[in-house]
């Protein structure tokens, strides 16, 4: 073999070229390669056996192709985004906003739009899990209702955790299955809470709720941190409103003017008139000023001798003078103004309320009654369920959705607590942090293939409808839920006899059941034409001590301070295995794949801002 | 083996694939498969139902003059007919079988195309191109099998070629290359197909 050819061809050590190790030389090595590949490629080219799989019997409305829309809700969050799923081939293959939906009015924000990613996500579960194992339903049933016969007989705590649940049938659900223990509890946790506001107004006017801010009525908006067009309780409702009131208009008087006064660069200030930089630490005192300025110039004087007299100590000349400009801007469009706050602090809420009344808002721009059960997280709740799990007293926590111990403040407090819980039941539909601790794993349905329905804002009843049967062998939550409260009907036949019971009897243009039902779920919302109830008076109760917390917060000289914030497409984290909304830039920072770490040039740390992935994984 | 062999062997294999992709019909280009001719899981025969009996393609087909698809129909559209014909055939016997164990009959595809080409079966057929015009002479097969390649070739082809469009007397559209009675541009722009 070895002539003159091969020679030539193959022995390039002889000709002084490296050798690889095992005798082997690079070029002979490629060349190898080279030939491999090529009879890869030429032999792959064969194009392989297709099917077609035509039904038995096609609906008469489908044509093989051709795209359907159905109305549904979006699951994305609790904002309760009125979607039109487009079906094409039985499949969801793209969300858009419904135009005749009360809350969003066509909009959407990139969660919804990216929401049938998470339908056809890898990672969701396929079928119940007993100690991590696969199993049946019947199997988990069977071992769930005897380990909660033997609960309810000895009196012991039963917990349910779940994030903001909208639907008010879902609801029902979970209290009648709850009514069968003594002491059973249903925990509403908001990893970004908002719960400051619902407490504010539960001092300030007697209802625990989040008012309903109608933007497109006001023609001064002061927003203090509320990222409202990015993350805030209902974003793309109030990108809706912000662009209606913006909209420039022969006919329309004046656009809405937007003071923003935040610390961090939002999306929301980046779309302000004025944005006016403060710290976190200036925000109580800028708040309090607001409120001594309003009130005295429109004669609400007395509520509170703390604001009465109030002196800033803390915040910069360029923020007092910021502040009352904005308070003689907001004076000149009294009744027709808003002033918003993203904070968490149930003071800072109270005040900002209290500046409201003071300029006449509630009632105009704001609506106590039309109360939302968007992103309804009660904290207080959160860090008591947190204690007596351990103490040891709780016997069976079921969590639904919620991940704590990703996304609470302490979550690996959580994470030893929810150790200590004898029963600990999952219903979410991913194996998440808190779900992978849980001895059963009940998945439930992907919301674009569930029924359900909600009311983020009272009044509108919001349906949710399948549009592609369950692709795994999941169940619905309400389902388990009944299954285990002894109810054998479908979550379907719940639904329908609430809807029978509530919305339809709230109104009398449709007579018949079905065809009301038949409406509904066409439409994707009803709304009720029951009358609002009367608006609830102000009281300044407690306002004093609340401004006098504030007013005498400890300086935060000389310490570091963070502003945590969710961002505009993964939220606080929990679609960060979505790639659609990994892939879009921020729009503020313009950068993808992960959360950035943005701080300012004197704080001292070193370094770039840094680029950190949403969730651990 | 030493090194020497498998490179032999390497040029064999390739020789080999080369001739394997330049000889058969299975081994061409994505869509490119002429003459392919697979057996389906029913004998069906195009020849007698849209040859013998002249049954219009648009009766099975239905969906091929409003979607993107032709469509193939389902099997309650064949037991429209055979509940009364030949309903003891073993053929259509399957298919009864298959709706009562309500198990979807799996048609092998003959004529298909790649992913990256979005065609659309309603703008040619309402453009008046008749089926057979891709399809070939289909109501004298008894087995489906394809008759054109369709590479990008051929369909650029014929956007070049099938330009203008006249009208017969029944007001149906008629291809003809030379008149002009009325323009339907068929255009060769990347984006007509590829989008
Ligand atoms: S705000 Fe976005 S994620 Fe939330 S419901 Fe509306 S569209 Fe869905």
């Amino acid at each position: 073999m070895k002539d003159k050819l091969w020679k030539q061809f193959i022995d390039d050590d002889e000709r002084g070229l490296p050798v690889l190790q095992n005798g082997i030389s690079r070029r002979t090595f490629l060349e190898a390669i080279g030939y491999t590949t090529a009879a890869i490629a030429l032999t792959s080219c064969a194009t392989p056996e297709q099917k077609v799989i035509p039904y038995l019997k096609q609906p008469p409305e489908l044509m093989p192709g051709v795209a359907s829309w159905y109305a549904s809700t979006c699951g994305g969050c609790s904002a309760g985004c009125g979607l039109l799923v487009k079906v094409r081939d039985g499949r969801p293959i793209k969300v858009e906003g419904n135009p005749e939906h009360p809350v969003n009015r066509g909009g959407l924000c990139p969660v919804a739009h990216s929401l049938v990613f998470g339908l056809y996500d890898a990672e969701r579960l396929q079928q119940p899990l007993a100690g991590g194992k696969p199993s049946t339903w019947e199997e988990a049933d069977k071992q769930i209702i005897e380990k909660l016969k033997a609960i309810a007989a000895s009196g012991g705590k039963v917990r349910l955790l779940s994030n903001s649940i909208t639907g008010p049938t879902s609801r029902k659900v979970i209290n009648k299955f709850l009514s069968q223990f003594k002491d059973a509890k249903h925990i509403v946790y908001e990893p970004v809470s908002t719960a400051a506001i619902r407490a504010a107004h539960l001092r300030t006017h007697g209802v625990e709720c989040i008012p309903a801010f109608r933007i497109e009525d006001a023609r001064l908006i002061v927003s203090l941190g509320a990222d409202f067009l990015g993350t805030w309780i209902s974003p793309t409702a109030f990108t809706r409103s912000f662009s209606q009131a913006r909209e420039v208009n022969v006919r329309k008087e004046r656009m809405l003017r937007h003071i923003q006064f935040e610390s961090r660069l939002s999306m929301t200030g980046a779309n302000a008139d004025k944005r006016v930089t403060i710290s976190p630490a200036e925000e109580a005192e800028a708040i309090l000023l607001l409120a001594k300025l309003v009130s005295a110039r429109s004669g609400a004087t007395g509520a509170s001798e703390t604001i009465d007299g109030f002196e800033p100590r803390r915040l910069s000349e360029k923020a007092k003078a910021a502040v009352a400009k904005c308070a003689d801007e907001l004076i000149g469009a009294k009744g027709a103004s808003l002033v918003i706050c993203g904070s968490n602090n149930i003071d800072k809420q109270q005040a900002v309320s209290f500046i409201n009344q003071a300029l006449g808002n509630y009632g105009k721009t704001i609506a106590i009654p039309a109360g939302n059960t968007q992103n309804f997280g009660r904290d207080e709740d959160m860090q008591t369920l947190i204690a007596e799990m351990k103490d040891g007293s709780v016997e069976a926590l079921i969590v639904l959705n919620a991940n704590p111990v990703y996304d609470h403040f302490s979550g690996s407090e959580v994470a030893n607590a929810i150790g200590r819980v004898p029963l600990k039941i999952s219903l979410s539909p991913v194996l998440d942090e808190t779900a992978s601790l849980a001895d059963l794993a009940c998945p439930t349905h992907h919301s674009l293939e569930s029924w359900d329905d909600a009311e983020p804002i009272s009044g509108v009843f919001s349906t949710t409808q399948p549009t592609i049967a369950p692709l795994f062998g999941t169940r619905a939550y309400q389902e388990s839920l009944m299954r285990w409260s002894g109810d054998s009907r479908s979550f379907y036949d719940a639904l329908r006899s609430e809807w029978q019971a509530g919305p339809f009897a709230e109104q009398t243009d449709v007579k018949a059941f079905d065809g009301f039902w038949d409406k509904s779920i066409h439409d994707g919302v009803f709304v009720s034409p029951k009358a609002d109830a009367s608006q609830p008076a102000f009281k300044a109760d407690g306002l004093n001590d609340a401004a006098a917390r504030l007013a005498g917060r400890g300086s935060s000289a000389g310490s570091l301070t963070a502003v945590l914030y969710p961002k505009v497409t993964i939220r606080d984290g929990r679609f960060a295995n979505n790639p659609w909304l990994h892939e879009i830039p921020d729009p503020i920072t313009k950068n993808d794949l992960g959360q950035l770490r943005l701080h300012v040039a004197e704080c001292g740390i070193k370094g770039r801002c840094s680029r950190r992935p949403g969730r651990p994984s | 083996m030493s090194l020497t062999t498998l490179k032999i062997l390497m040029i064999l294999i390739t020789i080999i694939g080369a001739f394997l992709v330049w000889q058969s019909r299975t081994f061409r280009i994505y869509g490119d498969q002429l003459g392919y001719e697979p057996i389906q899981p029913i004998n069906f025969s195009h020849k007698l139902h849209a040859g013998d009996n002249q049954i219009s393609c648009l009766f099975c087909h239905s969906s091929a003059d409003k979607s993107k698809v032709a469509g193939v129909p389902p099997a309650s559209t064949c037991m429209n007919c055979h509940s009364q014909v030949l309903p003891d055939s073993p053929e259509i016997q399957k298919i009864t079988a298959a709706i009562a164990e309500n198990r979807p009959i799996e048609w092998v595809k003959v004529n298909d195309l790649p992913d990256l080409v979005a065609f659309n079966h309603s703008r040619h057929v309402t453009s008046g191109i008749s089926c057979q015009t891709c399809h070939g002479p289909v109501e004298t097969m008894e087995r489906l099998s394809q008759q054109n390649a369709f590479t990008m070739g051929d369909c650029v082809s014929c956007h070049r070629t099938h330009r203008e469009v006249t009208l017969d007397e029944a007001g149906k559209p008629q291809i003809a290359r030379e008149q002009t009675a009325q323009k339907l541009m068929a255009s060769t722009d990347c984006s007509v197909c590829h989008h």
